[in-house]
């Protein structure tokens, strides 16, 4: 445990757990909820995001690096904070089993329509489950490899160069959304952000210095890939058929041919498994943060074994792709507000500790 | 240590996936597999029942060379067809490698969208699927073998290609065919084939109104078409120019690079489509080695005249044929798509384009050059 994240992997994370299967969907998304010109939609939201990141990172500073359980349990008595905590581990791990099962059921779809998705779900929570026990230091790791295999997928956009029009466009911003803007319409496009939170929990495994860098540039990179599958999208699909199509992103790669190679889309589809792995495993983790506090006395990767049988249950829940989105746009709802609220929450803390006693400098100890 | 032994479990769970996944009923032996490669669809022969689907599939066999499986019948959709054929077949008909699909001119004035919607619905079969329309009955077309060619299926596709290579044709497939028509400023196009006695040939251009095939631009007129379509920059291309000094003339362009620019002006209140009018400059260029005709073309003189001719002759039929297409209430050069970015978003929406297409006035001008001559003086 002496180890400690670095930047570089930090920004990593953010990325996986900010990447996930809605990415497939994201160009109508924004074409649905925002209209025309959807990217300078979702470069406002991104800053609302940098924003949310900000209030985070004041924490960091005016908490001076404690970890945000040292915080809350210095000014909560611990009979509060315990169902908290297991509420919150129980909403963690229901997002990350969510969206991992959303993804297996549009990987049924396109690849195994006749294989139970269940068991498909199955092995990937096998797989979070050997990577939560390893510790957020080898996850970041690994992490770091699931990225350079997804990520690069979005420069296959610089193929359709000679399908993609500017005029597609059009010179109207936020028109045609199809049912006008309202809150809700600007907060499912925001969800996709969602996970960026995890920056609060990886306060006391990181360095501190380059832990916000990480986590800044991390989610700048997110942004800048989202933006430029949009981009391609905008420019390749006209504005009503990105309305029409459930997941433009999956027609954009299978119109991909190589000399040696076609319906690419396959292949980068499953690719993507990695991405939504790393979904399921870093909200798994920190759920895990969450239920050692509540647990601190339980035996070695018993935590883990039981989140991830909860994930299986929870994952198996959703059975058709209907009603796998709605459930997981909920969540993403409810996990929106509580990534804006318990930074603020723990801010408001962290300043009332700091104007009270100096607090004992137990600081940087990780959990 | 500890990566080493992460990364070597990474990799048993990953090799026990595939193992166990290659277990499931998704299994796919190649041997087993029929492969569609080319569907046909139409009305069936003879018979004013519209519900009713003729489909023809072939499936490429892989000896011996050029050998096929043709399979026939009538459905109420592609899908159910897709059942019988299984039902008549020892393989499973699979449709992944689809790469053309075949509409014949019957069906294709019905309306080809609820077609078209469950191949791009269809996870199994990608957006690069060539979508065509036969001039005549699209099944007698594969069902057909022409002995000089490849199978009919791979001979189309090749046709397809190498004739969009050269521009005669412009690029459709399922994704530009629904990219267009779910647009509202511009309509789909395809390519027209037919059969004649040894051969399959281009017949032309298909222009559809929505989804419905309304209009045809002859062979000789492709070359216009596409100028007016999109910018390109292809290999050769013929202008039979018309009878001049008693002779009738042809260039042979080569290496011809065209480029269109659209521009549209309009008062701020527009009341109608004579509101509207339409600038399309055209920019030809290319490199002539072969002219029949009466100038000598060694005398800049003559090619200054011969550009004259040819900028004459571009912008006569091209306004003819724009003229033809705003009879038939088209728009298949998205002039809608350059008129919706000079608006206000509610401008547009209030518009009904379609109606105003036959009223909008086009100024066509074209700017043609001779490279070169190539490599001979006299």
């Amino acid at each position: 445990m002496s180890e400690k994240l670095n930047g570089y992997h930090v920004a990593f994370i953010i990325v996986m757990i900010e990447l996930d299967v809605t990415v497939f969907s994201l160009p109508r998304i924004l074409a649905e909820n925002l209209g025309t010109n959807g990217w300078i939609g979702l470069l406002l939201l991104s800053a609302i995001a940098f924003a949310n990141l900000g209030l985070i990172h004041l924490f960091h500073r005016v908490g001076r690096g404690r970890s945000p359980f040292e915080v809350a349990e210095q000014s909560i008595p611990r009979l509060l904070l315990k169902p908290a905590y297991i509420l919150l581990a129980v909403f963690w791990i229901t997002i990350g089993s969510f969206v991992c099962k959303k993804y297996v059921l549009i990987y049924q779809m396109v690849a195994f329509p006749t294989t139970n998705a269940n068991l498909l779900y199955v092995l990937l929570a096998a797989l979070a489950f050997y990577l939560l026990i390893k510790g957020i230091y080898n996850i970041g790791k690994a992490m770091t490899i699931f990225f350079y295999f997804t990520v690069p997928a979005a420069l296959f956009a610089f193929y359709f160069k000679g399908q993609w029009e500017l005029y597609r466009f059009t010179p109207f911003l936020l028109k045609g959304g199809t049912e006008g803007h309202s809150l809700k319409n600007w907060l499912e496009v925001y969800t996709i952000f969602v996970g960026y939170e995890i920056s609060l929990f990886l306060i006391p495994f990181a360095e501190p210095k380059s832990l916000f860098k990480g986590v800044y540039f991390g989610h700048s990179l997110t942004t800048s890939v989202y933006v430029l599958l949009i981009i391609v999208s905008y420019g390749f699909f006209s504005f009503e058929q990105l309305q029409a199509m459930m997941y433009p992103l999956l027609n954009l790669f299978s119109y991909i041919e190589l000399p040696f190679l076609n319906r690419l889309e396959n292949l980068i589809f499953t690719l993507f498994l990695f991405s939504n792995l790393a979904s399921l495993v870093l909200f798994g983790w920190m759920a895990l943060m969450a239920l050692r506090r509540a647990f601190p006395k339980a035996r070695k990767n018993m935590l883990e074994l039981i989140l991830i049988a909860a994930s299986l249950g929870i994952g198996s829940y959703p059975k058709i792709l209907r009603d796998s989105e709605i459930m997981l746009r909920v969540v993403l709802y409810l996990e929106t507000a509580i990534a804006f609220l318990l930074p603020a929450v723990l801010l408001v803390l962290a300043v009332y500790q700091a104007r009270g006693k100096t607090p004992k400098p137990e600081s940087g100890t990780p959990v | 240590m500890n990566e080493m032994r992460v990364c070597c479990l990474l990799l048993l769970a990953l090799t026990s996936a595939a193992l166990l996944l290659t277990g499931c009923r998704d299994e796919k032996i190649i041997e087993r597999m029929g492969f569609t490669r080319t569907v046909a669809l139409d009305f069936p022969e003879g018979e004013e029942d519209k519900t009713k689907l003729k489909v023809t599939i072939s499936i490429p066999k892989s000896e011996p060379v050029n050998a096929r499986i043709v399979l026939t019948t009538i459905a109420q959709s592609n899908k159910e067809a897709r059942i019988m054929f299984s039902r008549q077949n020892n393989r499973q008909i699979v449709s992944g490698q689809l790469r053309t699909v075949m509409f014949g001119t019957k069906l294709a004035k019905d309306g080809i969208w609820k077609h078209i919607d469950t191949l791009v619905r269809d996870p199994s079969i990608g957006s690069k699927v060539n979508v065509v329309v036969v001039n005549g009955n699209a099944n007698a077309l594969l069902q057909r073998t022409y002995k000089q060619f490849p199978s009919t299926g791979e001979y189309i596709e090749d046709l397809v290609r190498t004739e969009r290579a050269s521009t005669e044709i412009p690029i459709s497939n399922l994704h530009t065919f629904s990219r267009d028509y779910f647009d509202d400023g511009i309509d789909p196009v395809t390519p027209l084939i037919k059969e004649s006695k040894e051969a399959l040939s281009l017949d032309g251009i298909a222009l559809f109104r929505d989804d419905t095939y309304v209009m045809r631009v002859e062979p000789q007129k492709s070359l216009l078409f596409n100028f007016l379509h999109k910018n390109f920059v292809t290999g050769e291309v013929v202008m039979a120019m018309p009878v001049q000094d008693g002779e009738q003339q042809r260039v042979m362009l080569s290496f011809v690079a065209s480029n269109r620019k659209i521009k549209i002006r309009h008062p701020k209140t527009i009341r109608g489509g004579k509101d509207i009018t339409v600038n399309i400059h055209l920019k030809i260029r290319g490199e002539v080695l072969e002219y029949h005709g009466k100038l000598n073309l060694q005398k800049s003189s003559d090619q200054r005249e011969l550009e004259k001719r040819m900028k004459a002759y571009v912008e006569k039929e091209t306004k003819l044929l724009v003229e033809k297409m705003q009879k038939q209430r088209l728009d298949p050069l998205g002039i809608g798509q350059h008129a919706r970015n000079s608006m206000r978003y509610a401008q547009w929406k209030k518009l009904d384009w379609r109606e105003m297409i036959p009223d909008l006035k086009f100024n066509i001008t074209a700017d043609v050059k001779i490279k070169d001559i190539g490599k001979l003086q006299t």
